[in-house]
């Protein structure tokens, strides 16, 4: 794990666990290897692979549930892919967790596939009523995530952060 | 063996367990039938009973967790299953009720009609304990199997047509969460 990637994603994994988060979920994207390989190498952390982010939604909700706080870690397209899941499921009964989000298709990016979900994803967190923040470049200073986890117990919703360019400096 | 009489068997069986059940005729069938603190009643989303137990599995080791979801649903999401099997929880007891149709919305044909084995579906997931349940004694018997096991568990219920419209279930999402978060905050005192 070296590089810029590790830097920022140990930061962020830090501070995901400061905001008491025992149990990740996670599908893959590019910007968050690093991050799912810290997941899975942590014997404080449950990480939960999954193989389709509706489903994923499913296994974070059952864990709040029990008692444990949980993040999805999932790339934006996946929100799209969750969207009548998110809505009747942890918006409609109030269920908190939350979905970290690695932003794709915003400027910056050139693949092709990309540029609907960066054009989308942010829109229809809104249009669901889940409120969505970027993840700043000082955020293990600013306490963004735990202030995040804290906001969703108060508003007992998902709250999304997104991974940005500007998280990790590029 | 129809849906009520498998809910009803199951009831026969449930002591302290979190019971988690999918939406339309899980949560409506088992409200009516064993309505109590410890369940946790979907009526929203659906294809997400599997992995919502699995969560609840994992945050939980020390329950005993049985979610009992619909075969419709369960193809929704299958993948849940591979999930189940990579972690296996050895508190988790999956009851699928197979009555090969989409029996609350006018009896319209599963996909899985007559073709679809779901015992070898999860075997080749990867989920070891395995059992198919064809009537009443069957399903007790599997219930009972199943106790005392290391590791996660799948029956498969087959079942005839209910052939009766279940009650309607009564809490909004709201307010189920809130009875089952009150439960298992008791539960932690």
């Amino acid at each position: 794990m070296k590089g810029p990637a590790s830097s920022w994603s140990a930061k962020l994994y830090k501070e995901m666990k400061k905001a008491g988060i025992r149990l990740c979920v996670s599908l893959p994207d590019s910007w968050l290897s690093d991050l799912i390989v810290r997941m899975e190498a942590d014997p404080e952390m449950i990480h939960v692979p999954v193989s389709q982010e509706e489903e994923g939604m499913g296994v974070c909700c059952g864990a709040v549930a029990g008692g444990m706080r949980a993040a999805l870690v999932v790339q934006n397209v996946g929100v799209m892919n969750s969207l009548g899941a998110l809505a009747t499921f942890p918006i409609s009964y109030g269920i908190p967790f939350l979905l970290i989000i690695s932003d794709r298709g915003r400027l910056g990016d050139q693949a092709f596939y990309d540029v609907e979900k960066g054009k989308n994803a942010r829109a229809l967190l809104a249009q669901i009523g889940i409120q969505h923040f970027d993840i700043p470049a000082d955020f293990h200073a600013r306490g963004t995530v735990p202030d995040a986890y804290g906001l969703a117990e108060a508003a007992q919703k998902p709250i999304a952060l997104l991974i940005t360019r500007e998280t990790f400096g590029a | 063996m129809n849906q009520r009489d498998a809910f009803q068997t199951l009831a026969k069986y449930v002591r302290d367990e979190l019971v988690v059940t999918g939406i339309g005729s899980q949560t409506q069938l088992w409200h009516s039938v064993f309505h109590r603190p410890g369940n946790f009643y979907l009526s929203g989303p659906m294809g997400l009973a599997v992995p919502v137990s699995l969560g609840l599995a994992l945050a939980r080791p020390k329950d005993r967790v049985i979610v009992v979801e619909g075969d419709g649903s369960l193809l929704m999401n299958l993948g849940a299953l591979a999930a189940v099997a990579h972690h296996r929880p050895k508190n988790l007891l999956i009851l699928i009720m197979d009555n090969e149709c989409y029996d609350l919305t006018g009896i319209q044909p599963m996909v899985n009609q007559g073709r679809t084995d779901l015992q070898k579906i999860a075997q080749g997931m990867g989920i070891k304990e395995t059992y198919e349940a064809g009537r009443k004694a069957d399903l007790a018997q599997a219930l009972q199997a199943a106790q005392g096991r290391k590791r996660p568990a799948f029956i498969w219920a087959r079942l005839k047509p209910l052939g009766e419209k279940p009650p309607p279930f009564p809490y909004p999402p709201h307010e189920t969460k809130y009875n089952f978060w009150q439960h298992i905050r008791g539960r932690d005192r």
